[in-house]
């Protein structure tokens, strides 16, 4: 499976193209990678509840291995994966170094920080009542559940192989997981 | 809602509340500025920290060694902590003199390792750094990030 990706004003957007071009030097293609993937980066960042400026580290971080890599990525097909998986790691370096506890949400099979470290959204700017009823049924969820949620519904979209990678889960338990984290979202929601 | 509506509504909120900050996306552009031009990275293979071993010899503290390996050239790193500030002592093997340069995205700071391979650098700020390496027949290295 591959991630759609549509960035507006870079069309035909090829991971492979944009790597070996951006490994000699050029600005456009990099910019482009930089676009293509923030919203997914973050979103592995933000899942681990970490606050704006931690998260703004493992995203920085996270380009800066990108940019050392760009000769060696052997599958540029899955540099969303490859991304996703830095992020990850970046942001449990960050975790440990910070002396912060990395339990595991036995629940979910999700690792998952169980000490929340900062909101998950900025809830000055949720647009209306029904984002703020989503965002305090979301907040009841289990870890492990919203973190599935916070990368999987990134913006654009990630492939179960990416959300695979972002959350150091079995393809195969993705959609089970996805099904039962959603039932119980409608159901906080409707309770 | 079905599950693929239920989604949609997420992705939004998510979009709408918690968006990636623009002067993140605006450093993310400029990191390419660290392209490495001309030396060969040098991959961390051992890092005290990551397996929980820890060096209680060294005075102030607990010390973390990290070893970084290109080819048959390793560069290993003791990194401890002095009033606040980072102290790093390098050790490059085989051990020759050489120009290091330790970077991080705020600065640099350039030493000569002594005919031992050795040099050090102190009062570095905590953050993100890497060490590049001229030798004196031209040849460079440089590590892999890392977090200190």
């Amino acid at each position: 499976m591959t991630t759609a990706v549509r960035v507006p004003g870079v069309t035909d957007f090829d991971p492979a193209t944009a790597l070996a071009a951006a490994a000699d030097g050029d600005q456009r293609a990099w910019n482009a990678i930089v676009m293509t993937y923030s919203g997914l980066v973050w979103s592995v960042a933000r899942s681990f509840r970490l606050s704006t400026a931690d998260a703004g580290d493992v995203v920085q971080g996270t380009w800066l291995r990108l940019v050392e890599h760009l000769h060696d990525i052997r599958d540029p097909d899955r540099l969303a994966g490859w991304l996703a998986t830095t992020a990850r790691r970046e942001s449990l370096n960050l975790i440990r170094r910070a002396g912060r506890d990395v339990p595991v949400d036995d629940v979910d099979g999700l690792g998952g920080p169980a000490a929340v470290a900062a909101a998950a959204v900025d809830e000055r700017l949720l647009r209306d009542e029904s984002q703020r009823a989503l965002w305090q049924a979301v907040s009841r969820l289990s870890h492990g559940c919203q973190r599935l949620l916070r990368v999987m519904f990134a913006d654009p979209a990630p492939s179960y192989e990416t959300v695979g990678a972002a959350l150091d889960i079995p393809i195969g338990s993705i959609g089970p997981t996805r099904a039962r984290c959603l039932a119980g979202l409608r159901s906080i929601l409707t309770g | 809602m079905n599950d693929d509506a239920l989604g949609d509504a997420l992705q939004s909120m998510w979009s709408d509340a918690d968006p990636v900050p623009e002067l993140l996306l605006q450093a993310g552009f400029e990191s390419l500025a660290w392209r490495n031009l001309a030396g060969a990275l040098a991959r961390l293979t051992d890092d005290t920290a990551a397996t929980g071993r820890e060096l209680a010899h060294v005075r102030g503290g607990a010390a973390r060694l990290l070893t970084f390996s290109r080819d048959e050239i390793m560069v290993v790193l003791e990194l401890s902590s002095d009033d606040g500030a980072l102290r790093l002592l390098g050790q490059l093997d085989p051990p020759v003199p050489a120009d290091a340069t330790v970077e991080s995205p705020t600065g640099m700071r350039a030493v000569r390792a002594d005919d031992r391979g050795r040099f050090q650098v102190d009062g570095l700020p905590h953050g993100r750094h890497r060490v590049s390496v001229t030798f004196d027949d031209g040849a460079r290295l440089v590590t892999e990030w890392f977090d200190a």
